[in-house]
C-alpha cells in the first residue's frame, strides 16, 4: 500500500449491509489530489452505496473513509460536504430554483453571515453576497451555463439540468468531487460535452473526480485509473486500458 | 426582451430587463399608493375602520411569523396561539410583577416565546411528517394548561390587566395611534421574514424542504438551518402575542386554544402559504369577512329572521367553503391569484409585440420577474406540499368527470389522414407549459394493435411532454394540453393518470418509480392485477433477478432491478399499448441487455403494442418497427426501421445531422 500520506481519500475495508443483503465487502480504493477515477460495476454492484458511504449517508459497519487523513465515517452529510467532498445524485434534483439559486445554493458551505447580518444588511454581509454572486457566477461559467442563469432549472432540458448540477457542485469548491451517473439517460452529443467539461474542470482546478458510470467508452476516454465493484467486492483495480482488458471484467460487466 | 431572459449582458447580476423595469416601475407606482392610503387612512376613514384596521395588522403580524414556519419551512405547526400565549404572558407577567416597561417587555415576550420555540423544535424536528404535528401539538396543550395555572395563580380568572404601552414618553392611547404601532409591527415581520428568504438562508430552507438528503450533501446542516427558522418564527410570534395583549388590554389564557391556532393556519392557507404577503391577505380576510356578512345581514328583510340570526353561522360557512374553493382553484392561495393575474397581463402585453416563442429554448422566465427572486420561482411553484398533492387529487377526480361527455362527442367529428384510428393516436397534440413554453407543436403519432413504434429525439425534444400528455400526467404540472388523443377511436385526452391506466395505456416509468419501502411482492401488488396475460408467476419466470429478491424490499434493488419492477407492475395492470419511457436509462450494459431481451420476448407475444421512448437507437432498432424522430416540439422524421440504415444513421437523425440518411 502506498503511504496515505498522497491519498486525498483512502476507503479501507469498508463494509455495509442491509438487513442482511451485503451492500459491501472489504471494498478498499484510493484516489489521489487531481485524479480521475472511475467506478464501474453491473447494476446493484454497490457503486451508489458506496458514494453514499464516503458521503456519510450510509454508516458502514466496519471499515474507514479518510479525506486527507481525517476519519469520514460518522461524520454526518453536511459535515463531509463541509470537509471538501461534493457530490451528485442519480437523476436531478434542481430544488425548483433558477439556475443561479442553485450555484448559488453550492455557496452555501462559504457562507458566513447569519441571521443577524442578513436582517440589519450590514456591510461585511452586503460585501459577502456580492462576493458570492462573484463565485457563483464563475462556476456557471465554467459549465457554460451563463446564459441560462435566470431560468427556472426545472424548466431546462436534462442535460442542461445535469450541468446545473455539476455546476452547483463546483461552486463548493470541494476536493474530491462523485459524480454518481452524470451522463445517464443522455444522448451521445450531451455527453460529450460533460467529459470536455469534467476534463477542463480536472485540469484547470485540480479537482479529483471520483465517476460511477456506465458508459464504458465514456468512462475510458476520461479516466486513469479504474475500479470495478462486483456483488459488493473490489473485482478488480488499475489503469483503465489494464482493468477494460482484463476478460473477469468483460465477463461480470458486459456480456450477458 | 419579450419572451426569455436576456443573455447576462454585464457581470451585475441584478440588472433588470426592459419589461422587468416596467415591471418594476408599475410595482413602485402601487406600493408607493398603497403606502400613502394607509398613512393617510386614519385621516379620512371612521374610528371603527381604524380600529379594525389596526387589528388586522397585528393579526397580519402573527399569520406572517406563522407563515415562516409553514410556508417556507413546510412544518405544519399547531402550537401557533401557544406561542402567541407564551408572549403575550410574558408581557402580562413582566408588567404586572416587574413594571417594565414597553420596549422592554416586548424583548423579554420575544425571547420567551423563541426559547420555547427552540425547546419544540430541538425535540420534534427530529421527527418528520405527522409527529412533527403531535409534537407541536403537545406544544399547544401543555403550554395552554401552563397558561391557566399561571393565570389563576397570579391574576386569577380575569387574567392579566394591561397598561397602556409607553415608547419614549409617547402613550399608545388611541385607535390611530395603535393603528401605526400596528403598521409597524406587521411592516417589521414581513421585513424580517423577506430578508431571510432571499437570503442564502432562506435558499437553504427551500432545498430542504424539496430534498433534505441532497440538502445535506451540499453541506446545509438540515438540523440547524430548522431550528433556527422555527425559533425565529417563534420570537417574532411572541412579540405579536405580546403586543396584541397590550392593545385588547387582557390578556387571558382562554383566548389562546387550538381553535386559533387553525383559525391562523387557515388564514395563512388563504392568503397563500410561502408568499410574502400572504399572511396579511389571511389577516384581512379573516378580520373583515364578519363585517362584510354582517353588513349583508343586515340588510335582509325583517321577515328572514332565519338567517338574521345566523350570521355567525353564515360567515363561519363563508370562512370554510373558501378555504376549500381556495385550495382546489389555487393552492398557492390569494396571493397566487394576483401573480396569476400579472402573469396573464405580461403574456398579453406579450403577445401584442406578435413574436413567435422561439423554439429552440424552451427555457425563460415569466414576465418581469427578477432572476434572484428565488421565493418567487421556488416557494410559489412548490407551494404547500401536502396540499397540493390532495388538490390535484381532487381536482382529478371532479374535472375529469365532468369534461367526459364533450370530448366523447369531438372525437367523433374530426377525422385525419392518420393510419389507423385502431391503436393509441395522437392528432395535432399541442404541450404548453405555463403558457408559454411551447414544448410539443402539433404532433400526430399513431402505434397500432401489436405494433412496436420508437420515438427518438435529443434532450429537450419534447418525448417526455408526450409521453406525459399521453399518460394525463400534464394536468399536474399547469401544462395545457391540445388536440386528441385516442386508445381505439375513444378519446383520452385530458383523462387523469388513473383513468388512462384503466383504459389499457400504461406508463412504464423512468427508473426510480418503485415503493421503496415496500417489498417487490408488495410493490407488484400495489394495484390490483387487471391483466388476464401476466399474473405475478408470470413475472417471476420472465425476470429471475426479481424472483431472486422477491421479498426484499424495492429500496434495496438495483437500477436494473428497479427498471424490471416498473416493467412488471405496468404488466400486471394490464395493457394494451405499453408506453416505455427511458428504459436504458443508467443501465449497465449487461443489465440493459437483459431487461431489453424481456421486453422484446412480452412484446413478441403479440396482442401489446408498445410506444418506445429513448435515447438509445440501439434498443429502438432492436425492438421497433417504426420510429419516429423528434426535434424541438415536431416530428421532423418518421418510418420503418428499415429506413435506417444502421444505428449510428438513426442516431445522426435526431442529433441534428439529418444530410446523412436523406433516402
Amino acid at each position: 500500500m502506498t503511504a496515505p500520506a498522497d491519498h486525498l481519500l483512502a476507503v479501507r475495508d469498508v463494509a455495509l449491509a442491509f438487513g442482511g443483503v451485503v451492500a459491501l465487502a472489504d471494498v478498499s480504493l484510493h484516489i489521489r489530489p487531481c485524479e480521475l477515477v472511475g467506478l464501474i460495476g453491473p447494476n446493484g454492484s454497490g457503486k451508489t452505496s458506496l458514494c453514499n458511504v464516503i458521503s456519510g449517508l450510509y454508516r458502514p459497519s466496519a471499515g474507514s473513509v479518510r479525506l486527507n487523513g481525517e476519519e469520514l465515517v460518522g461524520r454526518r452529510p453536511h459535515e463531509v460536504a463541509r470537509l471538501g467532498v461534493a457530490r451528485t445524485f442519480q437523476g436531478v434534483e434542481t430544488f425548483g430554483m433558477s439556475v443561479m439559486d442553485n450555484v448559488l445554493l453550492g455557496r452555501h458551505v462559504h457562507w458566513r453571515s447569519g441571521v443577524a447580518g442578513v436582517l440589519a444588511r450590514s456591510r461585511t454581509e452586503r460585501a459577502e453576497r456580492r462576493a458570492q454572486f462573484a463565485a457563483a457566477a464563475a462556476a456557471l461559467d465554467a459549465l457554460e451555463l451563463t446564459r441560462h442563469r435566470a431560468a427556472p432549472a426545472s424548466d431546462l432540458p436534462y442535460g442542461t439540468r445535469k450541468r446545473v448540477e455539476l455546476s452547483r457542485a463546483v461552486a463548493m469548491e470541494p476536493k474530491l468531487l462523485i459524480l454518481d451517473e452524470p451522463t445517464a439517460g443522455m444522448n451521445p452529443t450531451d455527453k460529450a460535452e460533460i467529459a470536455t467539461l469534467i476534463r477542463r474542470l480536472n485540469r484547470d482546478s485540480g479537482l479529483a473526480v471520483l465517476l460511477v458510470e456506465h458508459d464504458l467508452g465514456f468512462v475510458r476516454n476520461l479516466v486513469s485509473r479504474l475500479v470495478v465493484l462486483n456483488f459488493g467486492r473490489v473485482l478488480a483495480a488499475g489503469a483503465t486500458d489494464e482493468v477494460l482488458d482484463d476478460e473477469s471484467v468483460v465477463d461480470a460487466y458486459v456480456r450477458g | 426582451m419579450p419572451n426569455g431572459y436576456e443573455p447576462a449582458a454585464s457581470s451585475d447580476h441584478r440588472r433588470p430587463s426592459r419589461s422587468g423595469q416596467r415591471t418594476r416601475a408599475a410595482v413602485t407606482a402601487v406600493v408607493g399608493a398603497a403606502v400613502v392610503v394607509v398613512l393617510a387612512l386614519p385621516m379620512f376613514a371612521s374610528d371603527f375602520t381604524v380600529y379594525l384596521a389596526a387589528t388586522t395588522l397585528l393579526v397580519a403580524a402573527s399569520a406572517t411569523s406563522l407563515n415562516l414556519v409553514l410556508g417556507y419551512l413546510g412544518i405544519l405547526t399547531m402550537g401557533h396561539a401557544a406561542l402567541m400565549g407564551l408572549g403575550a404572558f410574558a408581557a402580562g407577567l413582566s408588567t404586572s410583577e416587574l413594571d417594565l416597561p414597553f420596549l422592554v417587555v416586548i424583548v423579554v415576550a420575544g425571547a420567551a416565546a423563541g426559547l420555547i420555540g427552540l425547546g419544540v423544535a430541538l425535540i420534534s424536528l427530529r421527527w418528520q411528517g405527522i409527529y412533527v404535528v403531535l409534537g407541536t401539538l403537545a406544544l399547544q396543550f401543555i403550554a395552554l394548561y401552563a397558561l391557566h395555572r399561571i393565570q389563576n395563580g397570579v391574576v386569577g380568572p380575569i387574567g392579566f390587566q394591561m397598561p397602556t404601552p409607553e415608547v419614549f414618553g409617547f402613550e399608545i392611547n388611541s385607535d390611530t395611534r395603535w393603528y401605526y404601532t400596528s403598521a409597524v409591527l406587521a411592516a417589521a415581520t414581513i421585513a424580517v421574514v423577506a430578508l431571510l428568504t432571499r437570503s442564502h438562508i432562506g435558499r437553504a430552507w427551500v432545498a430542504l424542504r424539496r430534498n433534505p438528503l441532497a440538502a445535506g450533501a451540499l453541506g446545509i446542516n438540515v438540523t440547524r438551518v430548522t431550528v433556527l427558522g422555527f425559533t425565529i418564527g417563534s420570537v417574532m410570534t411572541g412579540v405579536a402575542g405580546a403586543v396584541s395583549g397590550y392593545f385588547t388590554r387582557t390578556v387571558a389564557a382562554d383566548t389562546f386554544t387550538l381553535g386559533l391556532t387553525i383559525e391562523y393556519l387557515s388564514m395563512v392557507l388563504i392568503g397563500g402559504a410561502g408568499t410574502l404577503a400572504g399572511g396579511l391577505l389571511g389577516a384581512v380576510f379573516y378580520t373583515w369577512l364578519p363585517y362584510g356578512v354582517n353588513f349583508f345581514v343586515e340588510r335582509l328583510p325583517e321577515s328572514w329572521t332565519t338567517l338574521r340570526n345566523h350570521a355567525f353561522a353564515i360567515e363561519n360557512a363563508i370562512f370554510g367553503v373558501t378555504i376549500i374553493v381556495v385550495l382546489l382553484v389555487e393552492p398557492g392561495g390569494l396571493m397566487h391569484v394576483g401573480s396569476r393575474l400579472k402573469a396573464r397581463a405580461s403574456r398579453a402585453l406579450r403577445a401584442s409585440g406578435a413574436r413567435r416563442p422561439d423554439a429552440g429554448e424552451p427555457t425563460k422566465r415569466r414576465g418581469g420577474e427578477r432572476y434572484d427572486d428565488h421565493d418567487a420561482h421556488g416557494l410559489r411553484r412548490s407551494g404547500w406540499g401536502p396540499t397540493r398533492r390532495v388538490t390535484h387529487w381532487v381536482a382529478t377526480l371532479t374535472s375529469s368527470a365532468s369534461r367526459l361527455p364533450v370530448r366523447r362527442g369531438t372525437s367523433t367529428s374530426a377525422r385525419s389522414d392518420l393510419r389507423s384510428e385502431e391503436g393509441l393516436v395522437l392528432d395535432a397534440v399541442d404541450v404548453v407549459y405555463r403558457g408559454t413554453i411551447h414544448a410539443v407543436r402539433g404532433i400526430s403519432l399513431s402505434v397500432g394493435p401489436g405494433e412496436v413504434v420508437g420515438l427518438v429525439g435529443a434532450n429537450g425534444a419534447g418525448k417526455t411532454s408526450t409521453l406525459r400528455a399521453v399518460t394525463g400526467f400534464l394536468r399536474v404540472e399547469h401544462a395545457r394540453v391540445g388536440g386528441r388523443i385516442e386508445l381505439d377511436g375513444r378519446s383520452l385526452t385530458n383523462f387523469p393518470p388513473y383513468r388512462v391506466a384503466r383504459s389499457g395505456v400504461v406508463l412504464v416509468p423512468e427508473r426510480d418509480k418503485v415503493f421503496g419501502e415496500l417489498t417487490v411482492a408488495q410493490n407488484l401488488s400495489v394495484a390490483p392485477v387487471r391483466s388476464r396475460t401476466f399474473d405475478l408467476d408470470n413475472i417471476r419466470s420472465l425476470f429471475p433477478p426479481l424472483a431472486a429478491r422477491w421479498n426484499q424490499r424495492a429500496g434495496f434493488l438495483s437500477g436494473g432491478e428497479r427498471q424490471m419492477l416498473a416493467l412488471g407492475r405496468a404488466l400486471l395492470a394490464g395493457p394494451r399499448v405499453l408506453l416505455v419511457d427511458e428504459l436504458s436509462q443508467g443501465l449497465a450494459p449487461r443489465a440493459l441487455e437483459e431487461i431489453s431481451r424481456a421486453l422484446g420476448r412480452i412484446l413478441d407475444r403479440g396482442g401489446l403494442s408498445a410506444l418506445i421512448v429513448d435515447q438509445n437507437a440501439e434498443l429502438i432498432m432492436q425492438l421497433a418497427k417504426r420510429v419516429y424522430v423528434m426535434e424541438v416540439g415536431r416530428i421532423v422524421r418518421s418510418g420503418g426501421v428499415e429506413d435506417f440504415v444502421d444505428t449510428r444513421q438513426l442516431q445522426a437523425a435526431y442529433l441534428g445531422e439529418r444530410a446523412v440518411v436523406q433516402p
